[in-house]
């Protein structure tokens, strides 16, 4: 049967590639309308080249295919986004201008255009020595009737995006010193790769001069100069953002603006690890990591965050963590943690095996199952069966609830293990059967035990002697807190892959390992680190300092990113609700915000930078923020406040000064407050000044919340 | 996709799309109905020609979406209707794809185009995956204009055998993209 396949699939690419004869064309029929697999795989592969055609994935090269994944701060901004958004309907615009000579359909994605122009503001702020002033994204310019022409408008885009630094190509960049290592990482691992040892009487200022000394050595190699401290303002915002994932209220920045010295910026970090919030956000993001972000059936996704939840709270050891899901039993509803490996199970358990080693081990194994690695010749597919023989003999069932008038389907499921003794089969791909015993780190289970192989597992990654799991989590939660991690993608580093700092990876998990797992403390050693407080903006001494073109990252600087939706959605609640005088309270898991988020089209609420693509693009997000009813009723809402609130007392450029700190966390430039009085004074003219002023505000406060830099981690 | 609680609205517009919320879902519709007609017609050509016209038949019927209702969807349906316009007019060029056959892989079709930008994501890690000289054939390959007798030229390889490894890398990208998709979606 899998003939047939195999044969359909190359009959599929002949037909594309046009080469299909006649008779062939008649059997490929004769395929299909027998076995409805072969649909499948038509389907399949006519979409991945409609994919491929409409441009989807960039094969130029290794490095470029690399920045597939990743975005660079200019190309992340919204200004970018957009102009290859205008390339894309340029290109279709002359389509249909050859094909139809249709001026509707033209006119319609130049209409698109020039939404797309009027999404884009706060730019300046980007460059800051920009003299242009920033247009105030006013909502006449959405009703512009005239048709424009979408190639010159993205020839000469109405934003200065020229004046971004240029991506740098410069072959006389120093070389990256940082691969020297990673090579000789193949021979030793990356635990070996270490200088100093840590014991479990680590001081914090121990990690973090261990952190800043591995930095400072690998800029000096590079010739790289790191950016200057960020402010106080853009400091704040980040770690708020970062940690407990939105931004901060006023009063909340207000506590800290002003203040520049360490002392104020480690209480803060102190005080933001302690919080809820924090413990919120990482159960989010966990929850979706483990189990996808798309509701699905008889996943307790509740269950599930609250278990991680009240771990994270009380900030249970990482290692613990990992082992309480991997060996969990019990009943969804009842043991969250039961619902990680209930969402894998299916196939084998092959998603359980790939999700495991991927979040826990950072090593993408997905590949080896069916053929030994292509890069990485450490890796074999037995190795792969015999992990995957940790996960045989795990089940599930539906618990019987008889006194519930539900169907049994919808009950919860329990996850129970079968221990049997016995091999692990599977078949090369050659066709021959071989059989494994489930093997981690040189340690395996004979054959003929009966024991709980999943306990047995999560005892040996405890136990393991390169600390796998340590490494991933240091990575993970390092490009967490800068955009990028020590290797790309932030889930696979194995030995083909390059790690940025493989000295400074292994000492951070050599010290998270010796303090027990304990993650509380692994981000406050990152958040203080001497790189971490550098602002986000380049240099000339580091702008060669740029992972998004595919370049190790060098840490010179936070690099720029944008917000998952759930920071968006909770940031605009917070912007929103505090210009309307409103407390600030979370909305943690409405439907509202579940809605809202799911809009984004994301498959999961992360926001590592090499996941942040996932985003739809700016475009979208901003419209969709311009349109929602409930944004508007909001904002329209909160500017009646302000008024009613400040008018009287305080001056006009006071309100904006309000606006400004609640959204973007900083005063308003000179420029904006400029904007501000002259749209005013314009609106003036045809207007009352009572009526005009709330128009203003809402544009101001619309214009700050779809501005990029609203929208980007910086 | 649609945002929610228009009920307190008072727009008296409330049932039609405003020219640029019907833009917002037009532009964000285009690559999904796109991957849509493409299995159904055979061919980027032919798919880009019914997408046009389709897109025109959308534009000229705005008023007639229902708000709230699924924007993708109604743009399939018209979709599908102009791929059956096509075909009766240009006379099938696809003869494996007949009658009922049509309706199957339409239907199966449909069950995969929310998976859109999850696939996205997935092919652009799978290609990662492809040995440098699969990228670059692939590259080669959808270079726009570009035949595969060219590129065997330009390779000096049989244009046979570049059309079988065109075979086995488009065969080894779908069945990794669907892996990581059943993989939970998140990687």
């Amino acid at each position: 049967m899998n003939d047939h396949v195999s044969e359909a699939s190359k009959l599929i690419s002949q037909h594309i590639d046009g080469v299909m004869t006649d008779g062939e064309e008649s059997r490929l029929a004769q395929l299909m309308s027998e076995d409805s697999r072969v649909v499948d795989l038509y389907i399949r592969i006519m979409k991945l080249h409609g994919e491929l055609t409409w441009g989807d994935a960039d094969c130029s090269s290794d490095d470029a295919v690399d920045n597939a994944d990743v975005e660079s701060p200019v190309a992340g901004s919204a200004d970018a986004r957009l102009s290859s958004h205008g390339l894309k309907l340029t290109d279709q615009s002359q389509q249909v201008a050859r094909r139809r000579q249709n001026q509707r359909v033209k006119w319609l994605v130049s209409t698109t255009a020039v939404l797309a122009a009027v999404t884009v503001l706060g730019l300046s702020w980007l460059n800051q020595t920009s003299n242009h002033p920033t247009s105030v994204a006013s909502t006449e310019a959405l009703q512009l009737p005239e048709p424009v022409d979408v190639a010159q408008s993205f020839t000469h885009p109405p934003v200065q995006i020229a004046e971004l630094p240029p991506l740098q190509f410069d072959i006389r960049r120093p070389s990256q010193s940082t691969k020297l290592p990673a090579e000789s990482l193949a021979e030793t691992g990356p635990l070996q790769a270490r200088t100093t040892r840590f014991t479990s009487d680590i001081t914090d200022s121990q990690v973090v001069t261990a952190i800043n000394r591995r930095i400072t050595a690998t800029l000096e190699e590079n010739g790289v100069q790191p950016s200057p401290k960020a402010g106080s303002e853009e400091w704040t915002r980040r770690a708020w953002l970062t940690v407990v994932g939105r931004i901060p209220s006023v009063d909340e920045s207000r506590a800290s603006l002003g203040h520049t010295e360490s002392g104020p910026r480690h209480e803060l970090i102190e005080q933001l690890l302690q919080s809820s919030e924090r413990s919120r956000r990482l159960a989010e993001v966990w929850t979706s990591l483990l189990v996808g972000r798309s509701e699905r059936r008889q996943i307790d996704r509740p269950a599930l965050r609250d278990y991680l939840y009240s771990a994270f709270r009380e900030n249970r050891p990482w290692i613990t963590m990992v082992s309480e899901l991997i060996s969990a039993v019990g009943r969804s509803d009842e043991n969250g943690a039961t619902n990680f490996l209930l969402a894998h199970l299916d196939n084998q358990a092959t998603p359980a095996t790939a999700v495991t080693a991927r979040l826990f081990l950072g090593s993408q194994l997905q590949c080896v199952q069916c053929h030994n690695h292509p890069f990485d010749t450490q890796i074999k597919q037995h190795e792969y069966w015999a992990f995957n023989a940790f996960f045989q003999h795990t089940d599930s069932e539906v618990v019987d609830v008889s006194d519930s008038s539900q169907p049994l389907s919808t009950g919860p499921l329990r996850l129970t293990d079968r221990p049997a003794a016995g091999m692990t089969y599977f078949e090369t791909r050659h066709g021959h059967q071989k059989a494994v015993v489930a093997s981690y780190d040189g340690r395996r289970i004979p054959a003929d035990s009966k024991v709980r192989r999943r306990a047995v597992l999560a005892e040996y990654l405890a136990t393991d002697s390169q600390s796998r799991v340590a490494l991933a989590m240091v990575n993970r939660v390092w490009a967490d807190f800068f955009g990028y991690g020590f290797s790309n993608p932030v889930d696979e580093m194995g030995l083909h892959v390059t790690i940025s700092h493989p000295e400074l990876l292994a000492t951070l998990a050599d010290a998270f390992v010796a303090s027990g797992y304990d993650l509380q403390r692994l981000q406050k050693w990152i958040a203080l680190s001497d790189a971490w407080q550098c602002t986000s903006q380049a240099t000339q001494w580091n702008k060669v300092d740029a992972p998004e073109t595919g370049e190790t990252p060098l840490f010179s600087r936070v690099y720029m990113r944008r917000m998952a939706p759930e920071q968006v959605y909770d940031s605009i609640r917070v912007a929103v609700r505090m210009i309307a005088d409103r407390p600030v309270v979370l909305d943690t898991d409405s439907g509202h915000r579940r809605q809202w988020v799911s809009q984004f089209v994301r498959p999961y609420n992360t926001d590592e930078n090499d996941e942040a693509d996932e985003f739809i693009g700016s475009i979208t997000q901003a419209m969709v923020m311009m349109n929602g009813p409930d944004i508007n009723s909001a904002i329209r809402h909160a500017s009646e406040t302000i008024l009613t609130n400040h008018i009287r007392s305080a001056s006009v450029d006071s309100v904006l000064q309000h606006v400004s700190l609640a959204v973007l966390t900083r005063r308003p430039t000179v420029g904006e407050s400029r904007i501000f009085r002259q749209h005013l004074r314009r609106l003036s003219r045809a207007d009352s000044y009572q009526n005009a002023l709330p128009r203003v505000i809402e544009d101001m406060l619309w214009a700050y919340l779809n501005s990029s830099e609203f929208q980007l981690i910086h | 996709m649609n945002v929610s609680q228009p009920t307190t609205s008072k727009d008296p517009d409330f049932d039609a799309l405003t020219d640029e919320e019907f833009i917002r879902l037009f532009t964000t519709t285009q690559r999904p109905l796109f991957l849509h007609i493409l299995p159904l017609v055979g061919n980027g050509t032919d798919a880009d020609e019914v997408l046009q016209e389709t897109n025109l038949i959308m534009w000229s019927k705005r008023r007639q979406f229902q708000p709230g209702t699924s924007f993708l969807a109604w743009g399939r349906a018209i979709a599908r209707l102009e791929v059956f316009r096509f075909r009766r007019t240009r006379g099938t060029k696809l003869r494996f794809l007949d009658g009922q056959l049509l309706d199957v892989v339409a239907s199966h079709s449909e069950e995969t185009d929310d998976e859109v930008e999850i696939r996205k994501e997935a092919l652009a890690r799978c290609i990662r995956k492809l040995s440098a000289k699969d990228r670059n054939l692939l590259r080669l390959r959808y270079t726009p204009g570009s035949s595969g007798d060219e590129i065997a030229k330009q390779l000096g390889r049989p244009a046979n055998s570049v059309y079988q490894s065109l075979g086995r890398i488009r065969r080894a990208l779908a069945d990794c993209i669907q892996r990581r998709l059943a993989s939970g979606g998140i990687t």
